[in-house]
């Protein structure tokens, strides 16, 4: 008997034995990718089940090399700063925190040049889910969008994080501004203005019902409200602003429309009359009333000197307010544009004496408009694109040195057989190019040479020579979520497109030559690697 | 009706002259009854009249079956303007705002609940406004500094109150009710309640006078007030030393139960004697409000209208079915009945006069009549002259510069409303330049020395809105454009700027300067108060 | 573990139709010579055959056991000289070899090893991988309780996962020559030390989504296992009749060794299509490590 229990034995040792070991539970996790960023010379995914960020650059052979680090757990956000250099990370933790160790809400930055390197973790007290990036690339702002489920949430409170600051007891800087009942639903960083008190740069809060300044400079001041109304249902849909003329330090002037009111308010900047109060710049307040609420609105330069110009959504005529005497002019158009843009520093022929040029565009097509005065007219010229007859629902600009150029993408609306327009601003031309996508993605390239079209979860793309017009159709492998144009090592640039398919591929193409044949397909790009 | 001559005086030395109130004849009551209710609760509050021109529209042939002339010119208390600033009280925010009109600079400055009529208070040394708070029951004195700051005194006063009237010395205001701008009212109420305030004691009495006052004067040493009322003249001692009280009722008719709402008083600027005209009647009964003492003045058929000068030494009556005009010299008529001196205009039909609040000039003509002419009369002459203007246009109203040197002439058109305006140069005399607006005539101001004058349009179901400004010396007009309807024009001679406040929920107003042109708007008076600078509690 | 059940199943059946087929009667044959001679079944004594040359056999068994000893029955111990082996029978149609260790062996068992390599996480969940192992030996006697068998072996094992949802699959090969040396202790048991030099051959794929087609790497590689153990014939020791084919249960412990192989994977596709040049690196495979080997082996 003993010889069988030794046999039992042996066998049950054997099946034991032969599940000792195990490996890493990162086998087990699948990857779990929303985000995904393009960067300088790299991309980035966000492989949250691994709390990993996953930077790749591009060699010469279109290889992909992976540098992957840490992260925070369940993040929330993710943004690229202004000049793609720097990647933000934003991160709630673990919540709620039963240990001491449990992670900490954290906005994490990477150096996106291609080494990936954690270049700072700012801590935060409590998890935040919105990030706002300064245009400088110096400041980052969190805020709560109230969807973060927490059991109770302060949606007036912002971090303001210094990135050039390493991380310290005031930075990041958690500031709660005044509410009446508002919550923060935009945030707009100013470029520095000639304020009474000197060269400010200011954060603009518009909330669901009125406007908060922030002073850049002096965040340890108090923040300035203006309620827009007194039965808080004026609720702000935008702002403009502007230094004024440049010699003058009483001109900067904020303009902030409504989403129903037939009227703009005009924040001037004053010295500060009250000595007692911290900020050391004072606000009036006027308000120009139109016929309807108007659709976009723009501080132009015009010969008779600086004006807010309006334009009100299907209306055939445009607005232009003195914001010293509120004195408008109507101006007829020949068409119902919603849009404006200022053109003029991408026009080579901006008139001279400083006016500015705007181009509208919106539903009825693309106008230029010179600001320019010509004798009993507030303006010079309405010049309208025969070339563009369709609807314009964004308009996307070129980076030098292609800074003239922009595209026109047409709304969102019917099926097959849609025109693009490639519009060229020093000769006033459209280039149209049609396409059969019934939704159109679009990357320019940050040397201004060429877009990347797509239609998302379609494995058909194409680029654009941005200067001869030259289309260039690839079919990929597999669907295309994302499309990247990145810097390589060793010079050069590649076209990423991201496939959203198990553990994630990619397919990079030499950006300069782009040929599906000489294409380099990249698998499982989360795969391994623990 | 006819305003007190006082409260002209009053308004030529700030600026604000002429006002313009329009009534429809035979509507003009439903109608300003009717655009009174549609009046946006906010902003500034106070109710107003439109400028239709109103009469049957009858000609010449139908001067015996020609309505009543209707008294246009009339004044408003909100916005209100003093020496320095404008004056606008927001009813819904309860805060009155105050405009420098000379930097445009708005601040506010909180009263009680509900601010609506608003009216300036004359003061030397500060400027000075008051408001009654129609939810508090109180009134509001507000005074600002040189440095702009405001300071206030509440009194508290008898309820119903909704209009002022204040003494040229600004020492008196007395808070009343006017039932005309109660829509509706029940005849049993009477408004009988006022409240005297000396400003200067600060202190408020309350009085009780006749039934439904219409208007009210001060004595010229202001020793006493007067407020007529259906019932007769209430004669209000000031100075008493327990305080204003009312000493008496002075009748203004031999019959007790004469209809009184047809009644037009006129008090001379003195306050010792009143002039009583009835619709209908050729009489003219001129009360003494020192005993009581009536006496009638016969003419030789309806008296149509009849305005006192300023300076209170003629009283004007119009005879329209005779062409005639009687000149009654104050006070000699009082005594003397029958001496006055008829002056007759046979090619014009003057049933309306309009007198110059520092000139021996007057103005007659006819608003019931489709009459395009007007005479122009002088009577520090003698004979007295009567020089006859031929117009483009039926007059509907006639504002007069107070020096008589220019004039704005409303005309109605063939649907009596007042779509066009003649603007008048009088000294060197020009011709007339008619100018077709694009709306309704709305308001009309004049500066005191008439260079400059500014009429306000307003068309509710077209939207269109804007301001004419008239420059006397070249008969120049210049159209600006308005976002908003019009509530009220007036001048800031101080700042040189003329106003037009328009119906806004913010405020708003649009100042434009007399001698350049340049128009300038505000909108949104208390915004300011809602700037809040976070260090600040 | 599909292999170590499968193998499981297969030595019970053999088990079973072993242990039927043991009940043939063959040779009779000499109880050991102890103090406790145990009398044979009752039956007709068989003339005494002539001395006879012995049959040739192998290398291993030259040893003088052409000459009977008649004082040392067959499978006698002899204290002073150790494992006596039985003399020949004289059967006609009887082995004419010692059974006990001069055989042919097959073996069917599995081997299990711990694959501590990071290259195999992808392919399962713990360290473990078994196969399935088969082999075949000729044992030349060396002398009395030494013999050296030679062999071929041949192990099959896979290994199949999810690595991050895409399913994975190993499946190693491996063809081995068996170098054994044995030391028998007794007519039933021995120890053993075992070398297989080997060709590996294994076969990695992964269903990775972001490919268009199944991702694979083959390759050749050079192994060796060296390992030590027993082998027992538990039914003779049982007390079942000495039969052939004997069963033995072998036992082995040791290390396995192999090179390294990459785990490029590319898509399997033909040379020419562009998908070729498609890899995913999951780093390095290394199938080496501890292992044992349990068989059940029958020799005859």
């Amino acid at each position: 008997m003993k010889y069988s229990h030794a046999i039992f034995v042996g066998i049950a040792s054997i099946t034991l034995l032969s599940g000792c070991g195990d490996r890493p539970e990162s086998w087990d996790t699948p990857a779990v990718v929303r985000f995904d960023k393009g960067l300088e010379n790299s991309f980035a995914l966000i492989d949250e089940s691994m709390h990993s960020v996953h930077l790749f650059s591009v060699d010469e052979s279109l290889n992909l090399s992976q540098v992957r680090k840490n992260t925070g757990k369940n993040v929330v956000a993710v943004m690229a700063s202004p000049q793609a250099d720097r990647l933000f990370v934003l991160s709630k933790g673990e919540q709620p925190r039963r240990k001491s160790s449990d992670e900490r809400p954290a906005l994490w930055v990477y150096d996106g040049s291609g080494s990936g390197n954690l270049l700072s973790k700012y801590t935060l007290s409590n998890p935040l889910d919105s990030i706002a990036v300064d245009p400088e690339g110096r400041f980052v702002v969190l805020y709560s969008s109230g969807a973060s489920g927490s059991f109770v949430t302060n949606r007036n409170e912002l971090l303001v994080i210094d990135t050039s600051l390493p991380p310290g007891d005031t930075n990041p800087l958690p500031r709660t501004i005044r509410s009446f009942g508002g919550t923060p639903q935009r945030l707009t960083f100013t470029s520095p203005l000639n304020l009474p008190s000197g060269q400010r740069r200011l954060l603009i809060i518009e909330t669901d019902q009125d406007l908060s300044l922030l002073d850049l400079d002096h965040l340890d001041r108090k923040e300035v409200t203006v309620r827009l109304s007194n039965d808080y249902k004026v609720v702000p849909a935008g702002v403009t602003y502007t230094d004024g003329v440049p010699q003058r330090n009483d001109d900067a002037r904020l303009a902030v429309r409504t989403t129903k009111e037939n009227s703009v308010f005009l924040l001037t900047f004053v010295p500060q009359a009250n000595a007692s109060a911290e900020n050391d710049f004072g606000l009036t307040v006027n308000i120009i009333g139109l016929t309807s609420t108007p659709s976009d609105f723009a501080f132009v330069n015009t010969d008779g000197g600086l004006r807010l110009a309006m334009l009100e959504a299907g209306m055939r005529r445009a607005t232009l307010v003195d914001p010293d005497t509120t004195t408008e002019t109507q101006v007829d158009m020949p068409a119902s544009f919603g849009r404006i843009s200022l053109v003029t520093r991408e026009i080579s022929d901006a008139p001279a004496g400083g006016s500015d040029v705007a181009m509208l565009w919106g539903y009825e097509g693309v106008a230029f408009w010179s600001l320019g005065k010509s004798v009993g007219q507030a303006y010079r010229s309405i010049e309208v694109l025969p070339d563009i007859d369709s609807s314009v629902g964004n308009v996307v600009s070129v980076p030098a040195p292609n800074q003239s150029l922009k595209i026109l993408v047409p709304n969102d609306a019917g099926y097959g057989g849609r025109r693009f327009y490639v519009l060229n601003l020093a000769n006033r031309t459209a280039s149209p190019l049609l396409t059969s996508a019934s939704s159109l993605s679009l990357t320019v390239s940050a040397d201004g040479q060429r877009a990347w079209f797509f239609q998302r979860n379609s494995r058909e793309m194409a680029v654009v020579d941005l200067l001869t017009m030259h289309p260039q159709n690839l079919v990929l492998e597999q669907p295309i979520t994302s499309v990247f144009d990145i810097g390589r090592a060793g010079g050069g640039r590649a076209m990423v497109a991201l496939h959203y398919q198990g553990n994630m591929g990619a397919t990079v193409v030499d950006a300069f030559s782009p040929d599906e044949a000489s294409a380099r397909m990249h698998v499982g790009l989360l795969q391994g690697g623990f | 009706m006819t305003q007190p001559r006082w409260l002209l005086l009053f308004s030529s030395m700030i600026g604000i002259a002429g006002f313009v109130g329009v009534l429809v004849a035979c509507q003009a009551s439903d109608a300003m009854d009717e655009e009174g209710s549609q009046m946006p609760p906010s902003y500034p509050g106070n109710e107003y009249p439109s400028l239709d021109g109103g009469g049957s529209g009858g000609g010449a042939m139908a001067d015996a079956a020609l309505p009543p002339e209707q008294e246009l010119e009339s004044e408003y208390g909100s916005p209100v303007a003093t020496e320095r600033y404008v004056w606008v009280a927001n009813p819904v925010s309860g805060r009155v705002a105050y405009v420098d009109a000379t930097t445009l600079e708005v601040r506010t400055v909180p009263a009680g609940n509900s601010p609506k009529a608003i009216a300036p208070v004359p003061n030397p040394d500060r400027d000075t406004a008051i408001v009654i708070n129609e939810l508090s029951g109180d009134a509001t004195l507000l005074q600002a500094d040189d440095a702009g700051n405001v300071s206030t005194t509440t009194f508290g006063i008898a309820n119903e109150a909704n209009s002022w009237a204040i003494s040229p010395s600004g020492r008196w205001a007395i808070a009343w009710a006017n039932a005309d701008l109660y829509p509706n009212p029940n005849p049993v109420q009477g408004f009988q309640d006022i409240s005297v305030i000396d400003v200067q004691t600060e202190k408020v009495s309350r009085l009780s006078i006749g039934y439904r006052p219409i208007a009210f004067s001060f004595s010229k040493g202001e020793e006493r007030a007067h407020a007529v009322t259906q019932d007769g003249i209430s004669v209000i001692d000031l100075l008493l030393p327990q305080g204003p009280s009312v000493s008496k009722l002075i009748p203004t008719s031999d019959d007790d139960f004469e209809t009184s709402d047809t009644r037009d008083v006129s008090i001379t600027p003195d306050g010792s004697l009143a002039f009583v005209r009835q619709n209908g009647s050729q009489d003219v009964t001129v009360v003494s409000l020192t005993d009581g003492h009536r006496i009638r003045v016969q003419l030789s058929g309806e008296c149509t209208d009849l305005d006192l000068s300023a300076d209170g030494t003629r009283a004007i009556a119009a005879i329209r079915d005779q062409h005639e005009i009687a000149i009654l010299p104050v006070p000699q008529i009082a005594t003397a009945p029958e001496d006055f001196e008829v002056v007759s205009i046979p090619n014009v039909t003057v049933g309306s006069v309009v007198i110059a609040a520092g000139a021996p000039v007057a103005f007659g003509f006819s608003n019931a009549a489709v009459e395009q002419r007007m005479a122009k009369i002088r009577w520090d002459v003698t004979p007295i002259r009567v020089q006859t203007m031929a117009l483009h246009s039926p007059v509907l109203a006639v504002f007069l510069a107070e020096n008589a040197s220019s004039a704005i002439v409303v005309h109605k058109d063939k649907n009596s409303h007042a779509r066009a305006f003649s603007a008048l140069t009088l000294d060197p005399e020009l011709p007339a330049k008619i100018v077709a607006t694009q709306a309704e005539v709305f308001g009309v101001s004049l500066t005191p020395s008439g260079d400059r004058a500014v009429v306000a349009e307003r068309n509710d179901a077209s939207k269109i809105f804007g301001a004419y400004l008239v420059r006397r010396d070249n008969l120049q007009i210049d159209r600006y454009p308005l976002f908003s309807p019009p509530i009220a024009v007036g001048t800031v001679l101080g700042a040189k700027r003329a106003f037009v406040a328009q119906q806004h929920p913010e405020g708003r107003l649009t100042f434009i300067d007399l001698d350049t042109g340049l128009s300038r708007t505000l909108t949104g008076f208390e915004l300011a108060a809602r700037v809040i600078d976070g260090s600040q509690p | 573990m599909r292999a170590l059940r499968f193998v499981c199943s297969s030595v019970l059946t053999l088990l079973v139709s072993a242990t039927a087929m043991a009940q043939e009667e063959q040779e009779p044959t000499t109880a050991p010579s102890d103090s406790a001679t145990q009398e044979l079944p009752a039956l007709e004594p068989a003339p005494m055959a002539e001395p006879t040359t012995p049959a040739p056999s192998s290398a291993a068994s030259a040893a003088p056991s052409a000459t009977v000893n008649a004082s040392h029955p067959a499978g006698a111990i002899d204290s002073r000289q150790g494992y006596a082996p039985p003399p020949m029978s004289d059967a006609v149609d009887g082995p004419s070899r010692d059974m006990s260790r001069d055989f042919w062996q097959v073996h069917l068992g599995v081997r299990v090893g711990w694959v501590t390599s990071e290259g195999y996480d992808p392919f399962s969940e713990n360290d473990g991988f078994s196969q399935v192992s088969m082999g075949a030996t000729r044992a030349f006697v060396l002398s009395d309780s030494i013999s050296f068998a030679p062999g071929l072996l041949w192990e099959y094992g896979n290994a199949a996962s999810k690595a991050r949802n895409a399913p994975t699959e190993l499946s190693v090969h491996r063809l081995g020559a068996v170098a054994e040396g044995r030391l028998h202790l007794d007519r039933d048991l021995y120890v053993l030390a075992k070398l297989v030099p080997q060709a590996v051959y294994t076969g990695a794929s992964i269903e990775e989504d972001s490919a268009t087609a199944v991702l694979v790497r083959n390759a050749w590689r050079f192994g060796v296992d060296a390992t030590a153990g027993a082998a027992w014939n538990f039914p003779r020791t049982l007390g079942v009749d000495d039969v052939v084919p004997q069963f033995w249960v072998v036992g082995e412990f040791g290390y396995g060794w192999s090179m390294n192989q990459d785990l490029a994977f590319s898509p399997d596709v033909d040379e020419d299509d562009p998908r070729a040049s498609t890899t995913l690196d999951l780093g390095m495979l290394s199938m080496r490590g501890m292992m044992m080997r349990i068989s059940v082996a029958m020799t005859f």
